[in-house]
């Protein structure tokens, strides 16, 4: 057994690391004392770093896009020629320059950092320490510029690779080498950049001196020229760790791994949840749907080991599973009626879109076929003409007999709205859906929080220039022809609109344009030519008939590092609250996952299983990780990332819409409405006919960034007066059939010539019990039971101490909480 | 205090100080009696300690939409070309030397009250939605700052001064949200929202409807507001005592749960506070001030927005955009037309409707003429100055009056004003602003600053400092960046 005295430092160096020389020592010593005549510091490996790391380049100094006091670097670094060029060149207001080559240690770049008082940036470092003597030994040495080709930096290897704290105020040092693709090693240290992820755990100082402040496990993150390492810290929140946690079964993968990262916390699981808040917790995250009373009934009365398990199953079956993931993979991908491409079909577009999605998740295709379906769209099918295709588009929209548009192949519009028009738009918009990557800090300068540099980015791009949503050249003839035809040239665009609508809904093919593809460049512009995927190879898109395809062939790739990883973690983030790595949206190096092994193991698991979402959702709701309850104990109060404990949500817009629906219809309208999920909030009407207040109030994404912060899911004071007082809810109370139907079970018809009978108390009973299951899914305790007899005894009529039931069970917080 | 408004914040957004990074410290290590009504304590006190004096407590914003020409307001230029000059000659006011146009006769016997800056200028081109941007969130809308998504630059990420104001104050109406939109009904979520604050900070806007919301008409409610006919008071009590008997405390420990219970209090007080709902409501206004606001949408509008200030609402801004039908002349302002606003890129000048050339969609985009609507103004604008001095309310709010833009000191080829951001006015009153001053100076067509330009981070800067808001610290954005509150604003000095 393991006593803490002091902070147990794990050194996991990689077997090679150990083997090699020892790196060179880090400039810190190098240059500790003036007129040393160490080698002379490297522009790219030194020069660059000490600036980012003294904060010479960032947003509110030199880094700004206006510089500052006449002297402008580029931000972060981005690009050391524009900085090397700023050093040597840029003048002084007194005109001299920046650098004084007689005297290095006069230089402005010498007296301005080092004195507060003319520096606006204040002392930036201190006369004769090292820094100073770096740059005045750059200066003396000839000022070099950056290497060209430039160095490319292999790896940032921290150490030690993690941190285990017993308590708070213990400290330890990191060690960064950088190795170099030509094999040298540097200790640089002294020139990185450290942030820590969670400052209530610990704390860095510049010098990479890390501090212990309170229990709970994160990261502390190393930054170097490219490379972003993060090194996982933890300090356990009880005593309860290693063999002294108790023996808590591992039922899955998922709950050994998660409960691998629980033991090392000290951080005790709650215990799994009963079979009501099962049902009810599965049912509103995976369908969307609150389980109807007789649905709660049935599964409590089941006594099969097995029940919650094919509860899933059955879950995953119902078309309320493809309705609502349809709406969440439109929320991912942008479908946005405002945005669609051909303005007389807005609508109709979106709801194909959106159709389309709904019958791939019905048949669960695998997920990426999905995805190529939107990301190799092209607008006609393998040798379709323009009329033909004109006919087909016409097919999806005309009034008698419309044609499926979900049948088809592929899903153009995704690259039809207006704001994905441009590569960078592009990049954007593919990045944030299907890798998790918010990219869009590359397009400007290096992302400050990961590897990826501008070149990155527009290197990227140039996979998406050669589709365009218009008329191509080939059909442009047959295009005005049949706009002749129709009558529909020269005339204005409303005008146009709606006669073009007319004749389509009567089944006269209207012009469309289309989504095409025209071959990358041949010849003589050759850069334009090749692309390169994030992080992976160049491509040569000449040889490609599609420059999206190798996009697509990377993306399903086993070693894609964000595909699968992606959206594991997003469905993972769906049913916990919170992410492997959160927020979802953003996988960077400097993001690392709360467990890497989890991860892994959804990841490929999901690759191994050829990409069906149906084995996510089956990994996830299936482990005991999912089903815990959400009570928290000593031990997980606190935790929000690693899984101890069910975390309560607030419902989100369409399913809290549909809920207060679901709970106040008859059985009659219940069944007409289940019938057809497309008509619900959770379906498409929640773009056009559900309540656009109630879906403005609780938060539903416009779906116009990228961003998963986009969908709100924060308790507001609206909401709660929307369900206290808003005439939607108080109309469906008294309205929606419900309170009616029980009063009449509750209300004896008087026969001829006798009193009514007493409504015998089970029948009372049967009727609360049933608008608790209703609203909140769970049988009613005795109290409840009492208090509710007591006010329908006390109210004027039976109809309205039913309505008052369930306006008080709407408004309780059980209601509008996945808990 | 538990339970009032400013305490839904996430951690790690929004202002952080040492304090607070203790506190967070001390929940996290596991003191766990110490509960979330300490961490708000703790948290209201961090908020005293950062702010300095504050001249204003609360701050009302009158904005006119759609750019007021300033040469027919704030800044009359007599000496224009004869070919661009306004057809309305400058008034004297009342204070000596000070010429407001003669279109605001009421308002001119205010001017003891009011600083006018004629100096305000952005280089940027000018828009609605770029204008009202940099006036709301007191940023260029073209700041790199925030990214640029789909080709658009993302100002609209940074929050509202209104809900910076509150995330940095609180309220003193803890019955109220602290940031209320008046109706605000039209202005799309792209202008006005929380930016990277939480939803918790969002405008709360009295309109819901984005065409047709008409204070004006007898039956204007603030949706979800009014108690339901079928459940009269009586009834709500007994509703509420079942509901606490059966909800369940458990889900408290949660932050959603704790939030959840301090907005369903909130929301009861919203229902059945007298306070509150007198102050939302204009049924039972005497005649008196109904008359003198102006019976018009404009005239409750502005009156409703001085109520609130009265409750304690921290930041009001009133927004005026004129239901057509309220006009009630024949020809223009369809039911389902665009408001009347001040945008007149026709027929500035004209009697009747603007609609001239350019045919009967644009006579009904444009609406009516400067001359037509600037009696409304004047008279709501003039009462507004009046009765808030009157009831000493302008000692502690900072009154301010905006438009998104000024409009061309030349007239288009359809006596229209286009859209102009180098020279406009604004003009502020109350809380310390020492009135009877003009500041700055546009040349002799009103076109150009001449003297003392400012812009709307300025504007921006100078309502955070009125409100004692220490600007040099950093609102943190959810992704650790650090911002400043405004777009390298400085305070209009003379306002001091």
């Amino acid at each position: 057994m393991k006593t803490f005295l002091g902070a147990l430092i794990l050194c996991v160096l990689p077997a090679a690391t150990l083997l090699a020389d020892e790196p060179e020592r880090p400039a810190s010593e190098r240059f500790a004392a003036a007129g040393h005549d160490a080698a002379t510091p490297d522009f790219q490996k030194h020069m660059v770093p000490l600036l980012s790391r003294l904060g010479c380049n960032g947003r509110a100094c030199h880094g700004s896009f206006q510089g500052r006091g006449g002297f402008r670097l580029s931000l972060f670094g981005y690009d050391p020629a524009m900085d090397y060029e700023a050093l040597t060149k840029s003048q002084t207001s007194s005109g001299g320059t920046l650098v004084d080559a007689d005297e290095p240690d006069s230089s402005a770049m010498i007296e301005f950092p080092t004195d507060g008082d003319i520096h606006e940036g204040g002392q930036r470092f201190a006369r004769d320490s090292w820094q100073h003597h770096l740059i005045t030994t750059w200066i003396r040495n000839g000022m070099p510029g950056p290497a060209e080709p430039p160095h490319v930096l292999e790896q940032l290897e921290v150490t030690p690779a993690e941190l285990v704290f017993a308590a708070p105020r213990q400290t330890a040092q990191l060690r960064v080498v950088a190795r170099w693709a030509d094999g040298s090693r540097e200790d640089v240290t002294c020139l990185c950049r450290f942030q820590t992820n969670n400052e209530a755990v610990v704390e860095i100082d510049e010098s990479g001196h890390v501090t212990s402040l309170g229990p709970g496990d994160t990261h502390v993150v190393a930054f170097y020229e490219n490379g972003v390492t993060a090194v996982p810290v933890l300090m356990p929140v009880s005593d309860q760790v290693g063999e002294k946690f108790p023996a808590v079964a591992a039922r899955t993968e998922v709950d050994r791994l998660v409960l691998d990262k629980l033991r090392k916390l000290g951080t005790v699981p709650a215990e799994v949840c009963g079979d009501a808040e099962f049902l009810r917790r599965v049912s509103l995250d995976m369908i969307g749907t609150l389980p109807a009373a007789a649905e709660v009934e049935a599964f409590l009365a089941d006594t099969s080991p097995d029940k919650r398990q094919r509860k899933i199953d059955e879950l995953l079956g119902r078309p309320e599973y493809a309705a609502w993931w349809a709406t969440r993979f439109c929320d991912l991908t942008g479908n946005n009626p405002q945005q669609m491409g051909e303005a007389a079909f807005r609508t109709e577009q979106s709801q194909q879109w959106y159709n389309w999605i709904r019958r791939r998740l019905e048949e669960n295709a695998p997920y990426d076929q999905m995805v190529a379906g939107l990301l190799l769209a092209r607008g006609r099918q393998e040798g379709q003409d323009y009329h033909a295709y004109a006919e087909e588009m016409t097919s999806y929209v005309r009034k008698e007999d419309p044609a499926d548009f979900a049948e088809r192949l592929d899903m153009p519009h995704y690259w039809s709205r207006n704001s994905f028009r441009t590569p960078e738009d592009r990049v954007l918009g593919i990045s944030y859906a299907f890798l998790g990557l918010r990219i869009q800090c590359a397009q400007c300068h290096k992302h400050p929080f990961d590897r990826w540099t501008q070149d990155d980015f527009r290197q990227f791009t140039g996979f998406f220039r050669n589709a365009t949503y218009g008329v191509s050249r080939e059909a442009r003839d047959d295009y005005d022809k049949l706009m002749e035809e129709l009558g529909l040239k020269g005339i204005d665009g409303g005008q146009q609109r709606r006669m073009m609508v007319q004749m389509a809904r009567d089944g006269k093919p209207v012009p469309f344009r289309e989504l095409f593809v025209t071959p990358a460049p041949a010849g003589r512009n050759a850069r334009a030519a090749t692309a390169r995927l994030l992080g992976a190879e160049t491509i040569d898109l000449r040889k490609c008939d599609d420059p999206r395809q190798p996009v697509m062939d990377w993306l399903r790739r086993p070693d894609n590092p964000f595909f699968a990883r992606a959206i594991a973690n997003r469905l993972w983030a769906h049913y916990f609250g919170v992410g492997i790595i959160d927020p979802p949206d953003d996988l960077n190096l400097a993001n690392p996952p709360s467990n890497r092994e989890l991860l892994d193991h959804l990841a490929a698991g999901f690759i191994q299983s050829g990409f069906d979402l149906k084995w996510l959702h089956r990994e996830i709701t299936g482990s005991d990780a999912y089903q815990r309850g959400w009570q928290p104990n000593e031990t997980n109060l606190l935790d929000r990332r690693n899984f101890s404990r069910a975390l309560p949500r607030r419902l989100p817009a369409e399913v809290a819409y549909d809920a207060v629906i679901q709970a106040t219809a008859s059985d009659d309208k219940l069944a007409k409405w289940a019938a057809d999920p497309g008509q619900r909030a959770i379906g498409h009407a929640s773009l056009a006919g559900a309540s656009r207040y109630a879906m403005q109030v609780f938060g539903k994404p416009e779906r116009t960034t990228t961003c998963d912060c986009e969908r709100s899911s924060e308790p507001t004071l609206l909401q709660s007066v929307y369900l206290l007082n808003d005439q939607d809810t108080l109309n469906l109370i008294s309205s929606g059939g419900w309170a009616t139907e029980a009063a009449r079970r509750l209300t004896p018809a008087a026969r001829k010539g006798r009193e009514p009978a007493e409504v015998p108390d089970e029948t009372t009973n049967a009727v609360i019990r049933e608008a608790y299951l209703r609203t909140i899914s769970r049988p009613p305790a005795d109290e409840e039971l009492a208090a509710c007899r007591g006010h329908l005894a006390a109210a004027a009529t039976v109809q309205d101490g039913l309505r008052d039931l369930l306006w008080a069970l709407l408004n309780t917080k059980e209601f509008v909480v996945n808990h | 205090m538990n339970g009032s408004w400013q305490d839904n914040r996430r951690p790690g957004v929004g202002r952080i100080n040492a304090s607070r990074r203790r506190l967070m410290r001390s929940v996290s290590a596991g003191a766990l009696g110490f509960g979330l009504a300490d961490w708000f304590r703790v948290e209201a006190q961090a908020r005293r300690t950062t702010t300095r004096s504050a001249a204003a407590r609360n701050v009302l914003v009158i904005y006119e939409e759609g750019g007021i020409s300033q040469m027919d307001s704030w800044d009359p230029k007599p000496d224009a070309l004869v070919d661009h000059r306004s057809p309305f000659a400058p008034l004297a006011t009342s204070v000596p030397g000070i010429h407001f146009s003669s279109l605001l006769p009421n308002v001119a016997r205010h001017a003891d009250k009011l600083a006018v800056v004629r100096s305000m200028t952005t280089t940027r081109v000018a828009g609605h939605i770029e204008g009202c941007l940099e006036f709301f969130k007191g940023y260029r809308f073209d700041s790199p700052l925030f990214g640029i998504a789909n080709g658009n630059f993302r100002s609209h990420r940074f929050p509202d001064l209104g809900a910076a104001a509150v995330e940095a104050l609180g309220s003193d109406c803890p019955e109220l949200p602290g940031y209320i939109l008046c109706p605000g009904a039209n202005l799309p979520n792209l202008v006005s929202n929380p930016g990277f604050l939480s939803a918790g900070r969002s405008s709360w806007k009295l309109g819901t409807r984005s065409l047709g919301e008409n204070l004006a008409d007898p039956e204007w409610r603030v949706r979800s507001l009014e108690l339901d006919a079928r459940v009269d008071e009586h009834r709500l009590l007994a509703r509420r005592q079942l509901l606490e008997r059966i909800d369940s405390p458990g889900s408290h420990a949660e932050d959603a749960g704790e939030s959840l219970r301090r907005y369903h209090g909130l929301a009861f007080d919203l229902l059945t506070s007298p306070n509150v709902q007198r102050a939302l409501t204009l049924r039972g206004e005497p005649d008196a001030v109904l008359e003198r606001y102006g019976r018009d949408h404009r005239g409750r509008c502005y009156l409703l927005g001085r109520k609130l200030i009265e409750a304690g609402v921290r930041f009001v801004t009133v927004t005026v955009i004129q239901p057509p039908e309220l006009v009630g002349r024949p020809g223009y302002g369809e039911p389902n037309g665009v408001f009347l606003n001040w945008d007149h890129h026709e027929g500035i000048y004209r009697d009747g409707p603007c609609g001239g050339p350019q045919g009967m969609n644009n006579q009904e985009r444009y609406g009516l003429p400067h001359p037509v609507m600037m009696p409304s103004l004047d008279r709501s604008l003039s009462a507004l100055l009046g009765d808030m001095h009157e009831r000493g309310l302008l000692d502690e709010t900072l009154v301010c009056f905006i438009t998104e833009m000024g409009r061309t000191p030349r007239l288009n080829k359809w006596q229209g004003r286009d859209h102009w951001a180098r020279a406009m006015s604004i003009a502020f009153a109350g809380a310390g602003v020492p009135g009877g001053q003009t500041i700055g100076q546009t040349d002799r067509e009103g076109g150009d600053v001449v003297g003392r330009p400012y812009t709307p981070y300025d504007y921006a800067e100078t309502v955070y400092r009125k409100l004692g808001i220490a600007t040099e610290s950093r609102l943190r954005m959810p992704d650790g960046r650090e911002v400043a509150y405004t777009d390298g604003g400085r305070p209009i000095e003379e306002l001091f």
